[in-house]
């Protein structure tokens, strides 16, 4: 059963279409998709940026934090192997000893610009790869 | 369509062949841009086989085994995983170059965490515990790149009723062929590697599950 509001709303005059609604929809759509365009190149551009600032940092920073890293051979191992064979808790001690010295001989020699630059260098790759398994997630759930 | 199994044959006596000639004919030690790609082939006139190298061919040998047997025991402990990973990595080549890429960021990654858990005495350890972790993605992802790379060989040759320990052991020979390649083989050997890594992250080591962090909105949203 139609109602009277039925009626009196069928009976009033459609609101005309302007002509120009079209063209101006497809504007403003075209607009926001270059805005988003835009937005997608300067973000890439900020990430090329911040990693190539990350590694300019780093580079120079490689040599010395090497330096303080002990030399690692087969050699050195077995001489730890024996140790730890005749005198186990004077083995560990002395490699607890020794891994301490070691963390604070890395950290004071660690320039701020390590830090800087790791956080530069880290920050793009994790967008990135968030980015990459974020599209193949995606992707699978289309699929399926 | 009729198979071709000499295809796989060829293949494979292909890369035991370059597997002799790198180990007679290149030398890492002895190396020079002007001698060529082959400086010790230069210097014997050819593949000379002396008793040391029926040393250098056996060690070649030993290594490859290690490789496969390393491989099936990952094979039988992890079957589906590696059944998802391989299925992943054969869909195309630019699904490839993306897991190469994860693989190569992934690394970036776990670089900057473990010098940054390193300036910390309570997060010291970190790093020790990290390349560990790295190191197993890494082989648990390789022996789906070597299955995946066995599997495409051995279905390009028209050989339908293989078994998996075929598959990878022809994917083993292959990669690890291309490996001792001089020069290429270090590339490879560091792109099997971080496309391997790429795919157990891709795939969440293997589950086939995907990286949200929905649960957490959903726990926080209740």
């Amino acid at each position: 059963m139609k109602d009277w509001l039925d009626d009196l709303l069928s009976e009033l005059p459609s609101e005309p279409v302007r002509p120009e609604l079209q063209r101006s929809l497809e504007r403003r759509l075209a607009a926001v998709r270059r805005a988003e365009v835009r937005r997608r190149r300067a973000w890439y551009g900020l990430r090329a940026l911040a990693a190539a600032a990350g590694v300019w940092l780093l580079v120079p920073q490689l040599q010395p934090a090497t330096r303080a890293l002990p030399p690692l051979s087969y050699a050195g191992i077995g001489v730890w192997l024996r140790g730890l064979a005749a005198s186990p808790p004077e083995a560990i001690a002395g490699t607890l000893r020794r891994t301490l010295d070691l963390e604070s001989g890395i950290a004071g020699n660690l320039a701020p610009d390590v830090a800087v630059g790791l956080a530069l260098l880290a920050l793009p790759a994790l967008s990135i790869v968030i980015g990459l398994l974020g599209g193949q997630t995606q992707r699978e759930a289309s699929a399926a | 369509m009729k198979g071709k199994p000499w295809l796989v044959l060829v293949l494979a006596c292909t890369s035991v062949g370059l597997i002799v000639i790198a180990e007679l004919a290149f030398q890492w030690d002895d190396w020079r841009v002007w001698r060529g790609a082959f400086p010790r082939a230069v210097d014997t006139g050819g593949l000379g086989l002396v008793r040391a190298d029926v040393g250098g061919l056996g060690l070649h040998l030993a290594r490859l085994l290690g490789q496969y047997l390393l491989g099936v025991l990952v094979l039988f402990a992890a079957p589906r995983p590696v059944r998802r990973m391989a299925d992943l990595l054969e869909s195309g080549g630019r699904q490839m170059l993306r897991y190469l890429a994860i693989g190569l960021l992934i690394a970036v990654l776990i670089a900057a965490v473990a010098v940054a858990a390193v300036l910390s005495m309570h997060t010291f350890p970190v790093p020790f515990l990290m390349v560990g972790v790295f190191f197993l993605i890494a082989i648990g992802g390789t022996v789906g790149l070597t299955y995946a790379l066995g599997r495409a060989a051995l279905r390009w040759g028209g050989v339908t009723d293989r078994t998996p320990l075929l598959s990878y052991a022809l994917g083993a020979l292959l990669l690890y062929a291309l490996t001792q390649v001089p020069f290429l083989g270090p590339v490879v050997l560091l792109a099997s590697w971080s496309i391997g890594v790429g795919v157990v992250i891709a795939t969440r080591f293997g589950s086939g599950r995907p990286w949200t962090l929905a649960p957490l909105v959903e726990e926080g949203s209740a």
